[in-house]
């Protein structure tokens, strides 16, 4: 009897530690922004308005961006990226060096989208891992779509979206937030560039073996991670909403078979 | 000092601790029972003593693999519920993962004991009792190194029922 009331006692004692610990995480109720998801073409050239709602990973904070696209400049970007031209070298060197094509003529593109969210970081008072986090959440919460080589009737697109008879198989950041298709690569480049630009220290990892590519942040935190240059980066993944930071997903989580493909060497 | 990071920190080291300390002592009275009732074992005896302390690291090295999915399901579980229901949901999930860990480890020692006792003419506990150094240690090292073998299938195990959040097909 008196071991069973120790024991009773003991899990009391825990699960009041842990519900007062816990408490220091929570900032209180959900603060809803509701916004209406989707875009309208607003001229006959096809340009667009875009509107998102989004929400940060644990679903404590709601943003909302609006923002307009051009369809010339969303072509202009496309040609550009049809005419990369690339060496033969080493999977992650052939990659790193399309990624860094894209991030480098895109930068003057998507300004607006850079102010915009930290209009919104400012506005909420966020601190830069939020920021961090309203970036890689503005993405994630896009649904994922195939951006395929060939054509997409060719493909088993297993009930996804998909735009074919794409060079590379990706779409500049300038694409894909004109067109809301994006694929794993499309996805971290458009992230690498916004979070280059607000200053942090990104990173896009590939993997052959997974044919996946994700990003990675030097950002103090716990988890996953890959060092490089005696600096841990962490994962992100990017292609699904609610993902934290430094969590790799089980099916992809051997970090050897991860490799290093674009990193601010400043 | 980033705060969340430090809370995450503080959960861990509590959870570590809370799981270090009741499985630990958990073990050693189950085992000290077997030993008395089943095999009349008395505590002065090196042998056993050698043979209880495998047993104890064994659960050690199972168990301590729990943490990392144990943090992982806390930042999942970390949504929109209260305080009292995300806790209520960590020790559920920690209970979870734990009896997973633990009944495996006992199932390593069963068999191991059990194929090691086939193996040889000797009657193991017998040994044992009589404070044999030479067999305590040796099954000591097999339930060690099969815990060493196992212990990256068990966490596999426990992987699968972390709450990740849904991928596309990629």
């Amino acid at each position: 009897m008196k071991g069973i009331i120790r024991f009773l006692f003991f899990i009391v004692v825990v699960y009041t530690l842990l519900t007062s610990v816990i408490s220091l995480l929570k900032t209180g109720e959900v603060d809803k922004e509701y916004c209406r998801d989707g875009f309208t073409v607003i001229n006959t050239e096809n340009d667009r308005r875009h509107q998102r709602e989004w929400e940060s990973v644990n679903y404590s904070k709601s943003f909302c961006a609006s923002y307009e696209s051009v369809e010339k400049v969303s072509l202009e970007a496309g040609k550009k990226r049809n005419d990369i031209i690339y060496e033969l070298d080493s999977y992650e060197n052939v990659w790193g060096k399309i990624y860094r094509e894209l991030v480098l003529d895109s930068k003057r593109h998507i300004d607006f989208l850079v102010d915009s969210l930290q209009d919104i970081s400012l506005q909420q008072q966020l601190s830069r891992e939020e920021l961090a986090e309203l970036v890689v959440t503005f993405v994630q919460d896009i649904p994922y779509s195939y951006v395929r080589v060939e054509d997409c009737s060719e493909t088993d697109n297993k009930g996804k979206p998909c735009i074919g008879k794409i060079a590379l198989g990706l779409l500049s950041p300038y694409e894909f937030l004109h067109s809301l298709y994006g694929d794993c690569d499309t996805r971290a480049v458009l992230i690498y560039t916004i979070l280059e630009e607000l200053a942090f220290d990104p990173m896009i990892v590939v993997s052959n073996e997974y044919a996946h590519a994700m990003l990675a942040l030097n950002m103090p935190t716990a988890g996953d991670h890959l060092t490089y240059r005696g600096k841990n980066y962490y994962f992100w993944e990017t292609t699904g909403k609610g993902w934290p930071l430094g969590m790799l997903p089980p099916n992809s989580n051997n970090v050897k078979y991860w490799k290093v493909a674009l990193v601010n060497e400043i | 000092m980033n705060p969340n990071i430090a809370i995450l920190a503080l959960i861990e080291i509590i959870s570590a601790i809370t799981i270090g300390i009741f499985i630990l002592a958990l073990t050693y009275k189950i085992v000290q029972w077997v030993g008395r009732k089943y095999y009349k074992i008395q505590d002065y005896n090196l042998s056993y003593s050698i043979f209880v302390s495998a047993i104890i690291l064994s659960v050690g090295i199972m168990i301590s693999g729990i943490v990392q999915p144990l943090i992982s399901s806390f930042r999942l579980l970390n949504k929109s519920a209260d305080s009292f229901t995300l806790a209520f949901e960590y020790i559920a999930t920690g209970a979870i993962y734990i009896a997973i860990a633990y009944t495996a480890t006992i199932l390593i020692g069963l068999i191991s004991t059990f194929l090691y006792s086939k193996l040889t003419p000797i009657d193991e506990f017998e040994e044992i009792r009589k404070n044999n150094v030479g067999v305590s240690l040796i099954i000591s090292s097999i339930l060690i190194t099969l815990t060493l073998l196992t212990k990256d299938g068990v966490m596999l195990l426990i992987e699968a029922i972390v709450p990740y959040p849904e991928l596309p097909p990629i």
